[in-house]
Order: C-alpha cells, then structure tokens, then sequence
C-alpha cells in the first residue's frame, strides 16, 4: 500500500477495496471517497482544487442582523436539529468560514488491562505498557472515527486526549467535535477536500483555520509512547554519593532512552498516516507514581499535509492596540 | 457566588417583588424613560444598541437546593458482569447502573433557575437575555446545588415580541456574527449522566483487598461510554429542532464504596439556524504588537 495521498484530479471512486490495514466506513454520499481504490492511507484527503468558503462574503451591518434577529425569533428552525459542540460559538463561527459545521460530539474510549507485575518485573523498556498504550488508543481512534461516521462527519476538531494509567489499566479517551462540510441555500459545498475515512486532530479551531488556509491538511492523531524502567544504582554508588550533590545518571539515561523510543515511534506513526509533518506537540514526560523506577514519556499530535501546490503564507495585519492600562511610577523605583 | 443584589431587588422567584426598582410602564415597555441597568461590557453595550437592542435590566434566576444522599444509592442494575477472581465458580457479583436521581436533581434545578430568570425577563416586557453567566456547584458539601444565572435582558426595537424569551451568554459584535451564519439563539441547557460500577465479590470482605470486576476492561469501558453516550443524547434531545453548541464537557470520576462514579455534564447554549446563507467572510489574522 502506498503511503502517497492522492493530492489532484478528480476524487477516486467509491467502490473499490478499503486499503490494507484501514478501517471500512460504507460510503454515504456522492462526497465522500472512501475505500482509496488509489491506495492512499486511512484518513488521507484528496484535493480536488480547493475553493475556500468565506471569500466572497459581504458583512452585514449590525442593524440588519438585529431585524434579523427579531424576525428569526418567529422563523421556523431549518437543517438537521440534535447537533451538538463542544466547541466555543467563536470557533464554530471559525469553522463556518473555512467551509465547516459541527455535527456532534464524538468521543471514544479504549481500556486495556496491564498485568500489574510488568511493573516490578521488567528491566529497561517496559514493552507491555507500550503495547497497551498504543492498543487503548487505538481503540479510542476507532471509535470517534465511527461515531463520526454515523453522525456524518468528515473529521474531528480539537480532539481531547485523556490518559488515564494505572498499574493494572490503560485507559484512553478522545473527546472531539465531528465537523461536516457546510452546504448554503444554492447547495454549494463549501469545504472541498475528500477524506477516506474521517480524521482526527487536536487542534482548536483557531489552529485548523489557519493551518487549512496556509495549504495543510490534518490526517491523524498520532502517538509515540515509552516506559522505561531507571536501573537501580549499586549499592556501592549509593553509598559513595550519599552526601554528594551528583546527577543521577541511570535517571538521565533513562529519559532519553524514553524519548527516542517514543519518538521513534511518533516518526513511523507519522509514516504510517501518510503525513509529511507534526504539528503541536504534546508531550507528557512524568515519573509513574505506583512504580517509582519507572518513567512515562508520552508525545502526541496531529499528522498533517499539505495539499495545495505551495505553501500559502497567510497575511497577518499588524494591529496596535491602545487599551492599555495607564501606567505610572511606582514609588519604590526612586529609593536607592 | 457573584451576588451583589442592589436593594429592592427581587431575588425570589415566581412573581414576589416583582416590579423593579422606580420601573414604570415606559421601562416595562422598553421606552427608555427608566435607566436602565446591564451587565453588559461597554464594546457589548455599544454593539447591542447598533443592532437595535436595548438592555432593560440586569435579570437572574436562582436555585438552591438538596441532593439526599440517597440519590447516589438510586442505580439499579442495567448490566451485569462475572466477577474476575478465581474462588470458586463463576459468580455475577459486578454491574453496572446509571444513577439518573442524581441527575435529574441537577438538570431540574438548573432548568428551575433558568425558568427563573427568563420569567424576570418576561416580567420587564424583555424580548430575550444577552450575556448569560451560569454559575453552578456544590456551596457546602455534595448534598447541596446551587444555580445561579444572570444576563441583560433586552428589547429588540420594532419586533414582535416571541411566545417566550430567548438566552443567550453571546452579547455584542459575537451575537452579530452567530446571526451573520444564519442562526437565532434559543435558550441554554444543561445535561448529564452519571453512572456506577459497582462491585461487590464476597472475597473483598475476607481481606484479599480489591479484586473481581475492577481488573476487568469491558465494566469500566462501558461505564465511560455509558455516561457519555447518555449525556450527549440528552443533549441532542434538548437541542432537537437546533443546535447546543459551545458545549462545556464535565467528566468527573471517584471512587465510592467500592464502586466507580463516573459523571459527564454538557453545559451549552442551543441555537436555532432559521436562514442558510453563505459562510460568514474569512476573518483577517492579526498580530498584536502590544507589548
């Protein structure tokens, strides 16, 4: 299976042979282009030469939009109902003028059982806990991606990652909103990038917005994760250095074996996703605290691409303001 | 709390002191002869007049009240599990429940405060209530709730006035842009779920600690998706005909007499889309040089 997305003509067809490994989602509308008869990863895009929404947009005054109010107190409600957001009105706003509007709240949840002694038993990488991290989040993806799916969605905004470990259990929960490309009156689709299978990305609406129009598109949610154990010093060490100030280095060692395991696997994840880049970073680096010995690095955050020939630098209006709190002299500076 | 109540100001619910202070026919009706009060900011105060709205009077709705702790005993069981330990056969001794006593108490208070303060509102002849603040919690311990919500009422110049007013927490420029992308606000709402899995193996009372249906997967998983699958379909219950967006997602879990709690709550603002129109324009990213 190719890694490659397809990034122009026209969108693949809708039959065709889910690609190897990738979750089948039956396809819903003539929008969607699902199964990737191309090959292409789960959740890759193509892009059909996007038309941005918003652009030939003419504001309303305000007066207007009061009348509108007034008299859309006694309109009756148009569109689906039942939808829901946990995304702030000023992001939905955002999300409307790329082209977006939010279905429901998507969430997913993976639980995998750990055997408790992988935690005193082990030496160096503790690879149980790594393998059930990856599986609970998996699991997770899966189920906002089918949640999106039912609801009809393209993809999830602003996806919340909670990990909750334990020594006995990894639990992983994804909470999002599922977006679906907005339709006006005329039936002009107004988000034109097609997705295999919905994506996921943990970035606010605000992030989207300005990563959609500079040309890039979110794929995944990846991850890396490691669990090393720090090996204990010899009891002659520990003894040697009881009243010395030194750097523990079994403790140094470890973290950055941590890291370049976790990130390592962060890089194929990547791969695997079919995304050229990662943006926004998150990374959980912290001390398990039912196994002392034991330290969590954890990086994770969104696959992205860019589909449009060249990067689009956004213009960025330089705005001074003047609201400024009045400043004066405090006293205290004058004395010596 | 933020409760500073000028005085004469009429605090109780359902009608007691329900003139406001030196109001009079002109102020009821929105004639500006009163002075008004508003929690507005200024930008909002000076957007809301341009749209035609005119604050009227700062309104609230209030709730105080008791959850018994009984509520927490309300579940009953809706599935159950094989417990994980190996004494002796099989036996079904974990499960789990959904304690909708606990739940309903609190949307009842919430929906009770709301009704409240939209009645205030009603009251002054207001059309609907811009810049709502809600204000919940426990105020002593986990058997009390308390509701507080506060906005401006306001009077949309030259229409009609609907069967029921309208809330909002947007007010000003924000207001206008949400009617820009075709929608009208509704009223705000309040959902949540709680469930619990419970677990009860008879080894746990002959010292051998925690066992059984706490070292399973598929209790815990459905407890999370339980809670949440409920919330959300409440939700879309209370937002049927509409939207709840700006949802404010709540998930608290503790552990009680030996069982699991998991709570979800969806606090959001339900919109109606009463026109399709193009996507509003594509806001101008800036740069602040202020510092």
């Amino acid at each position: 299976m190719s890694n490659e997305p397809n990034l122009a003509g026209p969108p693949p067809p809708l039959a065709g042979p889910p690609a190897a490994g990738a979750p089948s989602y039956p396809g819903r509308s003539p929008a969607s282009t699902l199964g990737g008869a191309g090959g292409g990863p789960a959740g890759a895009p193509t892009y059909p030469g996007v038309g941005l929404a918003g652009e030939e947009h003419r504001e309303a005054d305000l007066a207007e939009l009061g009348r509108a109010l007034g008299s859309g107190q006694h309109a009756r409600s148009l569109g689906p109902g039942g939808v829901t957001s946990d995304l702030t009105l000023d992001e939905v706003l955002l999300l409307h003028s790329v082209g977006l509007e939010p279905v429901q709240v998507a969430f997913g949840v993976g639980s995998v059982s750990i055997l408790q002694g992988i935690w005193v038993w082990s030496t160096g990488e503790v690879v149980d806990a790594r393998q059930a991290f990856h599986q609970a989040l998996d699991e997770a993806k899966e189920g906002v991606r089918a949640s999106t799916h039912s609801a009809g969605g393209i993809g999830v905004v602003g996806a919340d990652v909670e990990l909750q470990l334990s020594a006995h259990r990894f639990t992983v929960v994804v909470t999002g909103t599922a977006v679906r490309p907005y339709t006006d009156d005329s039936g002009r689709r107004h988000f034109n990038v097609n997705y295999r299978s919905p994506f996921i990305c943990d970035l606010s609406a605000r992030d989207f917005t300005v990563l959609t129009r500079s040309g890039w598109y979110p794929l995944d949610l990846v991850a890396g994760a490691s669990y090393v154990h720090a090996p204990r010093r010899s009891v002659g060490a520990a003894i040697g250095q009881a009243t010395q100030n030194v750097e523990l280095e079994n403790y140094t060692q470890t973290l950055y074996q941590a890291r370049e395991a976790a990130m390592e696997q962060l890089q194929s994840k990547l791969a695997q996703a079919g995304g050229t880049g990662l943006v926004d970073a998150k990374i959980v680096d912290r001390p398990v605290h039912f196994a002392s010995h034991v330290v969590e690095f954890v990086v994770y955050g969104t696959a992205i691409k860019m589909l449009a020939e060249t990067h689009k630098h956004p213009k960025v209006s330089m705005v001074v303001p003047l609201d400024d709190a009045v400043r004066t002299f405090e006293a205290t500076s004058f004395r010596e | 709390m933020a409760s500073q109540d000028p005085p004469n100001w009429p605090t109780s619910p359902a009608g007691a002191n329900s003139q406001p202070t030196g109001s009079g026919p002109a102020a009821a009706a929105g004639g500006g002869s009163q002075p008004f009060d508003s929690g507005l900011t200024t930008p909002d105060f000076a957007a809301c007049l341009s749209m035609g709205l005119r604050p009227l009077r700062l309104v609230q709705g209030y709730f105080f009240g008791q959850i018994s702790n009984w509520s927490s005993y309300s579940a009953y069981p809706l599935r159950q599990y094989p417990c994980a330990c190996m004494e002796m056969a099989p036996h079904p001794t974990g499960w789990l429940g959904q304690v909708s006593d606990l739940d309903s108490a609190w949307m009842a208070a919430h929906q009770a405060a709301l009704e409240r303060m939209l009645q205030e509102a009603a009251e002054v002849g207001a059309h609907g209530v811009v810049g709502v603040r809600t204000d919940m919690g426990h105020p002593t311990n986990e058997t009390s709730c308390e509701v507080h919500l506060y906005g401006t009422a306001v009077v949309a110049a030259g229409a009609p006035a609907p069967e029921r007013p309208w809330a909002t927490q947007l007010a000003g420029h924000k207001l206008a842009k949400l009617i820009e992308a075709g929608f009208v606000p509704g009223w705000l709402a309040y959902t949540r779920c709680t469930t619990m899995m419970a677990e009860g193996c008879y080894m746990e009372y002959y010292g051998t600690g925690r066992c059984g249906t706490g070292y399973q997967i598929q209790p815990i998983k459905d407890a999370h998706e339980l809670a949440r699958s409920e919330a959300i379909a409440a939700a879309q219950r209370a937002a049927a005909g509409g939207a709840m967006y700006d949802v404010k997602m709540f998930v608290h879990e503790s552990e009680r007499y030996n069982a699991t709690y998991i709570t979800c709550s969806l606090l959001g603002s339900v919109v109606r889309r009463v026109r399709p129109t193009m996507p509003i324009a594509t806001p101008v990213a800036s740069l602040n040089l202020g510092r």
